[in-house]
């Protein structure tokens, strides 16, 4: 049973995960349309192109929904929560921990990265502003 | 589709529950058996052979297998895979190879064995996933995760209660305790049950969530004009035709980068397709089974597909009009909810009740004149959707 669990690594989030402990939040931007986007992907999702690069984001945003896992979750301690994060540099939302009890919490509120350094690896989870 | 018609001629399907004594292999057979027996043909007339996955990691060679147990010798065979869209998906495989002329009667199937352990994050799960949403894995979530997040957002952007959607698990329970083919059948639930059983992730209570349970089941699909001709020459049950399909796939599978999350957006272009197809109004149908997962997401779909505007599908149902008896009655079947819901073959049973709909032997849940039914499958998060239109003669 843990907080978390360490994060697979393939070609696209390789840089990603390895900035996280360095307390970096990479997003991508393609050089053929100025896409940003995330999660990491070796092909841009608006054009196709292959000549990405990678941004530091603010780490900065809202918080578009979130929920407390009550329920079956092996391999993790429960609860936990999880919300879903739109960054100011708006690459699209998506799922991050979120430290911060559940009943505190309100769609729509700032939000900033934090980090979480484990033994073997690092995470990023959000916390209000 | 063109004017040539579709016709399912065949069902079967056990009743939803455990049975683990059974493999996946068997279950399959017992519901082949019983569709073709029950569309009167012979196992030798049976030339298209086309299924869904047989687990969440597949072995590749479920239908040739399960071809040697039976010795069917199929001109044309697939396994068709697109999360609980699949049979809908193999079924518009089979409509599509019979209207070539490659196939005159095709069996199409689905089969599924409990896979809770695995739709929580358990090892295998983890394997299935972690291609896909690597990112989110350190985190935890679960899929049921997903849905509460777009609940919560339905609630937060059009009024909704946890009590609205609680309704809708005291509606399907009340169904399903009139459909003997049930896993969920008692106790009758009340709104407060609903709310006061275990939290799951909020605004999700278990009773919010589907029970994963065992099942299988078969249809017997083929050309009106064999459909007519068995239908003479064997005495045997009117045919329901396929008379509408409609499918879309939206870029995101769980969670929308850019657009709502409490809006399914595969849903009104599928419905339009579907309808268009079947040359029909929305209002012309009279009975809809809907994947509904969690409790919310009928609601949402119940608007998202056009039954009702955006933000009213939960007054809608609180005013008894998706019950038997109202303006559409939605998941007269007992819904994913009580129904149960063994994910691969939940497509297909949707199927095995509406021709039982249109037949009229839907028993205490018979729609009085139903005509004109609708199914709806989808993976994903609703971020993929199947529909097809069934009518009786």
């Amino acid at each position: 049973m843990s907080d978390f669990q360490r994060p697979k690594i393939n070609n696209a989030n390789k840089t990603f995960w390895e900035e996280i402990k360095n307390e970096k939040f990479l997003l991508q931007k393609c050089n053929g349309c100025n896409e940003i986007f995330f999660p990491p992907r070796i092909i841009c999702p608006e054009c196709l192109s292959d000549d990405i690069k990678h941004i530091e984001s603010s780490g900065r945003g809202v918080l578009y929904a979130f929920t407390e896992i009550h329920g079956r979750a092996p391999g993790f301690k429960t609860p936990f929560v999880i919300g879903l994060i739109e960054l100011d540099e708006k690459p699209g939302r998506f799922l991050s921990r979120i430290e911060a009890p559940y009943e505190t919490l309100k769609i729509g509120q700032k939000m900033k990265v934090q980090y979480v350094h484990k033994k073997k690896y690092s995470v990023h989870a959000f916390i209000p502003e | 589709m063109n004017q040539e018609k579709i016709a399912i001629i065949g069902i079967g399907d056990i009743p939803v529950g455990k049975y683990p004594e059974y493999d996946e292999m068997e279950l399959a057979s017992i519901v082949i058996k019983k569709a073709i027996n029950d569309s009167g043909l012979k196992k030798e007339q049976i030339n298209g052979f086309f299924a869904g996955p047989d687990n969440l990691v597949p072995d590749m060679f479920f239908t040739a297998w399960l071809a040697e147990k039976l010795r069917l010798e199929p001109k044309r065979m697939a396994e068709i895979a697109c999360g609980g869209a699949s049979g809908t998906l193999a079924i518009n495989h089979a409509i599509n190879e019979i209207k070539l002329g490659n196939v005159e009667n095709a069996i199409v199937l689905s089969t599924s064995q409990d896979h809770s352990e695995m739709f929580s994050l358990g090892p295998l799960f983890m394997k299935f996933f972690e291609r896909a949403i690597g990112e989110d894995l350190p985190f935890g979530i679960q899929v049921y995760g997903y849905y509460a997040m777009a609940a919560q957002r339905y609630m937060y952007e059009y009024g909704a209660t946890e009590e609205d959607f609680a309704r809708v698990a005291v509606k399907n329970r009340k169904l399903a305790a009139k459909n003997p083919r049930a896993f969920m059948r008692s106790p009758l639930l009340t709104i407060n049950d609903v709310l006061e059983s275990p939290s799951v992730a909020p605004p999700f209570n278990r009773l919010d969530c589907c029970p994963w349970a065992d099942g299988a089941a078969a249809l017997v699909i083929t050309h009106e004009d064999y459909a007519r001709k068995q239908e003479k020459s064997n005495n045997s049950l009117k045919p329901v035709y396929i008379t509408g399909y409609g499918e879309k796939h939206d870029s995101s599978n769980f969670i929308p980068e850019k657009k709502s999350i409490s809006t399914f957006h595969a849903a009104r272009p599928a419905m339009k397709e579907a309808l268009k197809s079947a040359n029909i109004e929305i209002e012309d149908i009279d009975v809809a089974e809907l994947y509904d997962a969690f409790s919310a997401c009928e609601i949402i779909l119940s608007e998202d597909l056009g039954f009702f505007e955006k933000g009213e599908g939960y007054k809608a149902l609180h005013k008894g009009e998706t019950d038997l008896g109202g303006k559409i009655p939605i998941n007269t079947s007992g819904g994913r909810l009580s129904l149960g819901h063994p994910a691969y073959v939940t497509a297909l049973l949707m199927h095995t009740h509406m021709v039982r709909q249109l037949r009229g032997q839907a028993g205490d849940n018979q729609v009085e004149g139903a005509k004109i039914a609708l199914t709806q499958g989808e993976h994903g998060m609703n971020n993929g959707i199947a529909i097809t239109i069934l009518e009786a003669e």
